[in-house]
């Protein structure tokens, strides 16, 4: 349990990180400016949040699934992902925020960071062998 | 002293003239920043961020006063991106094709409460007439008016436009400078 929950954690710091990055220079190419909405505070707690989530969900899914339980978890994981985006599209941000066209490009690939950051630093963690109850 | 004599009738003339410029250009008003025009109803809110025009308004000269207003249409924002694509498309202002919403005013009366400006909007090519009553307090126009938007074309009853209110209520807030 402690090796996922890290996992979770270090894929949430490069989620964070790299989410801190594209913002900066998204910012700078479109000369955008959404601080009012996102600041660095706001990327790193939800990117925490989003990994910790994924620990907290991959441990009990690996307690009640014992086969391809990576398979599983991942596509579920997609799937949620996925399924954030409803948010970004619904959005209505304030009106002093001129250009809102720009924020779903800001957004949308941040809220892919957790996942690909989980995944590709995964084979890092090896956690694969069965969780005894 | 003769010259003096048949000077004097220029002087007074241009002071005339002078004087007929000065009353004309004291009733211009310069748009200050700061200017909200703001449309609501029960499914959508949103602002106009861009207003050009001419302004001429004197309390004690109503009948010389007139709004001669533009408003960029390209310039909605509902807050959100997507909202804002829909209505600057073709099934709501079209503004590839009507790029300005405007208003003329033909005459301003004083009401009870402040004045109201009878005039012209034109959204989306269609013309009507409309009357907006408004404040003047502070060097800022202030006024609240309805329009259904089925009358200027501008979506349908249908679809997904159908959803949307056909009344919207507009708040304009325009601080003025001389």
């Amino acid at each position: 349990m402690k090796t996922i929950f890290l996992h979770g954690l270090f894929s949430a710091f490069l989620a964070g990180l790299a989410a801190l990055i594209y913002n900066t220079v998204y910012s700078r190419a479109f000369e955008s400016d959404f601080s009012a909405i996102i600041n660095p505070f706001g990327i790193f707690a939800s990117s925490i949040f989003g990994c910790m989530i994924a620990s907290v969900g991959y441990y009990f899914f690996a307690r009640r699934i014992k086969t391809h339980t990576d398979v599983w978890f991942n596509a579920i994981f997609l799937l949620l992902t996925f399924a954030t985006l409803i948010s970004v599209f619904s959005l209505t941000l304030p009106f002093t925020i001129k250009t809102p066209e720009l924020f779903i490009g800001l957004s949308v690939p941040m809220h892919f960071f957790p996942i690909l950051f989980w995944l590709s630093t995964k084979p890092l963690f090896n956690y694969n062998k069965p969780i005894r109850k | 002293m003769k010259n003096k004599i048949t000077s004097f009738p220029v002087v007074i003339f241009a002071t005339l003239i002078f004087s007929a410029f000065s009353f004309v250009h004291s009733l211009d008003w310069k748009i200050k920043e700061g200017y909200q025009i703001k449309f609501s109803s029960e499914t959508q809110t949103g602002v106009l961020n861009s207003l050009s025009g001419k302004i001429q308004f004197d309390e004690n000269n109503l009948p010389v006063s007139k709004f001669d207003m533009v408003v960029d249409a390209a310039s909605i924002n509902t807050g959100n991106g997507m909202k804002n694509t829909h209505a600057k498309g073709a099934d709501f202002l079209d503004v590839a094709q009507y790029p300005n919403i405007t208003f003329t005013s033909t005459s301003i009366s004083k009401t009870e409460i402040g004045y109201s400006a009878t005039g012209k909007l034109k959204i989306r090519g269609i013309e009507k007439e409309i009357t907006i009553p408004f404040t003047f307090t502070n060097n800022t126009f202030a006024g609240s008016f309805t329009v259904n938007r089925l009358d200027y074309g501008v979506g349908s009853t249908e679809g997904m436009t159908g959803k949307a209110s056909k009344e919207l209520k507009i708040d304009i807030s325009v601080p003025v400078t001389k």
